[in-house]
């Protein structure tokens, strides 16, 4: 399988990776968030909005702690499934225990972690305009031209 | 760069499943990542005049249509409102300021 991505520019100018994921809500209802491809990232980890979107019950910051650049943040520990669509139009879900963010936190971008990347060959080709996710069957070959 | 402090879970992987066969799931979910689409490419095409007219506020676009407010709730709950039950797939973002040239 192959999910196409795109490159972002996200809110402090700066363009990045990311995938779009759909999430339905507890009536049925959808929203798409952009998922950050974050090779660096231990844990897949929802936006306070996509949180939200879920109807989660956020008064207890009950995950595990968070470590990064900036410091150190809370989670919540919440199970949920995300759909990418892959390039034969086919909805694919992911997902199972997901850690979120219990208050909104800059760009507000979900992000795709090494928990679910490990099952992806990942391309990210910022001078080729490239971000793909392979899985399966789907190979890339390197060539020099 | 993004570590859990969860021994235990450091390694986890999670699961990805089997690509949707229900109809009508498929249709939903399809129906949501057009839009989404859609309304980015409308943003694409956009984007310059946006950024010329609404710097430093933030933009929702659903179906041709840009939606401009101070917070990014009031923009989405207007969005909600135009498309009660069919709101997913808007282009959200927070329109920053560019130094001028």
């Amino acid at each position: 399988m192959r999910f196409n991505g795109k490159w972002l520019e996200c809110q402090d100018g700066v363009i990045r990776p990311v995938v779009d994921g759909g999430l339905l809500d507890e009536t049925g209802g959808t929203e798409s968030f952009p998922f950050l491809i974050d090779t660096g990232a231990d844990r897949t980890l929802l936006s306070y909005e996509a949180v939200a979107h879920l109807g989660a019950e956020v008064e207890t910051a009950d995950g595990p702690v968070l470590e990064g650049v900036g410091g150190s943040t809370p989670s919540v520990a919440l199970r949920a499934t995300f759909w990418l669509l892959n390039t034969d139009g086919a909805p694919t879900p992911l997902g199972g225990p997901l850690l979120g963010r219990p208050y909104p936190v800059g760009d507000n971008l979900c992000i795709l972690g090494r928990d679910l990347l490990t099952h992806f060959a990942v391309i990210v080709d910022r001078p080729g305009g490239v971000v793909c996710l392979l899985h399966g069957r789907h190979r890339y070959v390197i060539q020099e031209t | 760069m993004i570590r859990v402090n969860d021994p235990e879970n450091a390694d986890r992987v999670l699961a990805i499943g089997e690509p949707e066969t229900d109809p009508v799931l498929v249709a939903k979910l399809r129906a949501l990542f057009d839009r989404s689409a859609r309304n980015a490419a409308w943003y694409e095409a956009h984007a310059a005049e946006i950024h010329r007219e609404h710097p430093g506020r933030y933009i929702a676009v659903y179906d041709g249509r840009l939606y401009v407010g101070d917070d990014p709730k009031s923009v989405a709950d207007r969005v909600r409102a135009d498309h009660p039950g069919d709101w997913g797939g808007s282009f959200r973002s927070y329109i920053r300021p560019r130094p001028v040239a």
